[in-house]
C-alpha cells in the first residue's frame, strides 16, 4: 500500500519539524543552559494586536468632531537587520459616528485594511527580572476597504500610520512578548479636509529564534 | 463623608450624563412637499403620491417643519404641484434660511430617465450618460383623438420636457439654498439615479433583479472611484449639495400599494421616526431612515409573492461622510 507507506513518511517527517521552530536544535536536557536568560527577542514574529482610538474628523463647511474608532489586527515581520524588520498585517477596524451636535454627524464606517510596513527595534537590555526590553517603532502604509454604517455604500481610502512601541519579554528566555504602542494614523480621505486618529494599542508578539 | 452628600454630588454627575444623550437641536427646518397623482389622460394617474406628500407634510410639520410660506409645512399636490410653484417655493426657502438651517424636498409621482439632452446643458465628460426627471403638473401631455371604429389607439402622450424637472435642474435649485444641510425625498422610478456617488461604490445595483458585483469587484471599483475622483461636481446631487433618499434604483420603478394607501416607500417612511432609531440615540438619521425602509421593504415586498409577481425594487441613499438628523424621538 505505496500511498499509506508514502503519507505516513511526509506526517513523520512534518512531525519531527516541528521542534525545530523556534529552538536551536539542542538536546533537550541541555536546552535551558542553552538559550539565555535574557535572550532578546528576535527573529520572524506574528503580532495579534488590539487598538482604541480616538478619531479626529472635518470636512468642508464642517466643523470638526471626535469620534471612537477600534481595530484588531494580525501581522508578520521578518527581519532584515537585527534591528530592522519588514512587515505585512490584516485589521479589522471600525469607527463610530460623532456627536449629533448641531443635527449632524460624521458617519460611523467599519472595515477591513492591509498594512505594508518597516520596523526600527533596539534592545534596552534586561530588565531586573532578566527579560528583555525593546523599544521601536514601525511606519507604513495602510489601504483601507469600508462600509458607512446603515448603508451598503463602501469606499476605499489609503492612510499612513507610525506606531511607537515598547515591548517587554513575558518570561526570560521565552518567545513571546508583550507590547504596548501610541499609534498614529493620518488617512488620506479625498472627501475631507482631516482624517487621523489617535491612540493605544497591545499586541503579543511570538517569535521565531534565530540560531545562535 | 456625611452620607447624606453623596446622592446630592451624584445629581450633579447625573444631570451631566443626561444632557451629554442629548443635543439643541437649534435650527429652523423648511420643507417643500409635492405630490402627482392625477396626470393628464387616463392612462398615466397615480393612485396614492397625493395621500403621500399630505401624509408626509403632517409628519414634517409635526416634526417642526415649516413651508415656503413660513407656515407649518404643508403639499402641493396635482395642478398645484406645478414646476412654476416648484422655482417659487426654492426662491422663498432661499430667502428665509441660514447656513445651520434644515431644508427637506420630498416628492411622490412619476419619475423617468433617458440620454443626457445636450438642451439642459453640456455633459461633463465621464459624467453620467443618463439624466432623470420627476413629473409635475403639465410635464405629460394627453391628446385625445378621436377612435377608429370600436378602438381609441389613437390617443397620444408626450413629455412637456420644459415643465419636468431634471435631476441638473434640482441640483441647481438645492445649490441656491444657504442651508448646509438639505435631504431630496424621492418616491418615484428611476429616482436612485439622482445621486452622485463619486467615491462610493453600492452593493444595491441599479436594478434590484441583477446580481449584485462580488467583494473583489466591489473593492477594485472603489480603487478606481478613488483614483479617479478629482472633487468636481458632474450632473445629478453630489453629498456635498444634498443626501438623498431614493425609493428606488436607476434603472428600475418603484411600486404604490392600494391597500396601504401609499406608495410603498412613503409608507415606511411614514413610520421612520417611531421605528428606525437603530443606536437608540434618540434621534433618526438620514442613513437610520434608509436602513429602515430598505429592511422594510426587502421583507414585506422582495422576498415575498409581490416581488415576483409585479417586480422587486432596491432603495439607494447618498453616500460622503456626514449624515444629518431627520427626524427626532423626543425621548
Amino acid at each position: 500500500m505505496p500511498r499509506t507507506t508514502t503519507g505516513a513518511a511526509l506526517l513523520a517527517a512534518a512531525l519531527c519539524a516541528l521542534p525545530a521552530w523556534g529552538q536551536a536544535a539542542v538536546p533537550s536536557a541541555e536546552k535551558n543552559a542553552a538559550v539565555p536568560a535574557a535572550a532578546p527577542l528576535a527573529g520572524p514574529a506574528l503580532e495579534l494586536g488590539l487598538q482604541a482610538q480616538a478619531a479626529f474628523t472635518r470636512a468642508e463647511s464642517f466643523a470638526l468632531k471626535g469620534q471612537a474608532a477600534g481595530a484588531v489586527a494580525v501581522r508578520g515581520e521578518l527581519p532584515l537587520l537585527p534591528w530592522a524588520a519588514l512587515g505585512l498585517g490584516l485589521d479589522g477596524h471600525w469607527t463610530l459616528g460623532s456627536g449629533l451636535e448641531g443635527g449632524w454627524q460624521y458617519s460611523g464606517h467599519l472595515g477591513a485594511g492591509l498594512r505594508a510596513y518597516g520596523r526600527l527595534r533596539f534592545s534596552l537590555g534586561p530588565t531586573e527580572g532578566g527579560r528583555s526590553l525593546h523599544l521601536g517603532a514601525a511606519t507604513g502604509a495602510s489601504f483601507n476597504y469600508d462600509r458607512y454604517a446603515f448603508t451598503l455604500l463602501r469606499f476605499f481610502y489609503p492612510g499612513w500610520f507610525l506606531e511607537p512601541q515598547v515591548e517587554l519579554q513575558l518570561r526570560p528566555g521565552g518567545r513571546s512578548g508583550l507590547a504596548l504602542s501610541l499609534p498614529v494614523d493620518v488617512y488620506f480621505r479625498k472627501d475631507l479636509d482631516l482624517s487621523a486618529a489617535v491612540g493605544l494599542g497591545a499586541s503579543w508578539r511570538l517569535y521565531r529564534r534565530s540560531r545562535p | 463623608m456625611n452620607r447624606g452628600r453623596l446622592p446630592l454630588l451624584a445629581l450633579p454627575a447625573l444631570a451631566a450624563l443626561l444632557t451629554a444623550c442629548s443635543f439643541r437641536l437649534d435650527y429652523e427646518k423648511y420643507a417643500i412637499v409635492y405630490g402627482m397623482a392625477a396626470y393628464a389622460g387616463k392612462d398615466y394617474d397615480l393612485s396614492s403620491p397625493d395621500e403621500d406628500a399630505l401624509a408626509v407634510a403632517e409628519l414634517l410639520a409635526q416634526e417642526g417643519f415649516r413651508g415656503p410660506d413660513d407656515l407649518p409645512a404643508a403639499a402641493r399636490i396635482d395642478s398645484e404641484a406645478s414646476k412654476a410653484n416648484l422655482i417659487a417655493d426654492f426662491a422663498a426657502v432661499a430667502a428665509r434660511a441660514r447656513p445651520d438651517d434644515l431644508f427637506v424636498l420630498y416628492y411622490s409621482g412619476h419619475g423617468g430617465q433617458g440620454p443626457e439632452d445636450p438642451a439642459y446643458g453640456e455633459t461633463a465628460p465621464g459624467a453620467d450618460p443618463y439624466e432623470e426627471w420627476i413629473f409635475l403638473d403639465g410635464s405629460i401631455v394627453y391628446e385625445d383623438r378621436p377612435p377608429i371604429g370600436e378602438y381609441d389607439p389613437n390617443d397620444l402622450y408626450y413629455w412637456d420636457l420644459d415643465l419636468t424637472v431634471n435631476d441638473d435642474q434640482i441640483a441647481a435649485l438645492l445649490r441656491q439654498l444657504p442651508c448646509r444641510r438639505k435631504v431630496v425625498i424621492l418616491d418615484a422610478c428611476h429616482s436612485g439615479g439622482l445621486i452622485a456617488n463619486a467615491l462610493e461604490h453600492d452593493d444595491v445595483p441599479p436594478d434590484y433583479g441583477v446580481s449584485p458585483e462580488g467583494y473583489l469587484e466591489g473593492l477594485a471599483r472603489a480603487i478606481s472611484l478613488y483614483r479617479s475622483y478629482d472633487g468636481v461636481a458632474g450632473s445629478d446631487i453630489a453629498p456635498g449639495n444634498a443626501l438623498v433618499l431614493a425609493a428606488a434604483g436607476e434603472r428600475e420603478a418603484s411600486w404604490e400599494s392600494g391597500a396601504l394607501g401609499h406608495g410603498l416607500f412613503t409608507y415606511f417612511l411614514l413610520k421612520a421616526p417611531s421605528s428606525a432609531d437603530a443606536n437608540w440615540d434618540g434621534y433618526v438619521t438620514v442613513r437610520e431612515t434608509h436602513r429602515y425602509i430598505r429592511r422594510q421593504i426587502e421583507a414585506n415586498w422582495n422576498d415575498t409573492s409581490y416581488g415576483y409577481v409585479y417586480d422587486t425594487f432596491g432603495q439607494h441613499v447618498s453616500g460622503g461622510p456626514v449624515d444629518y438628523v431627520l427626524f427626532g424621538t423626543g425621548r
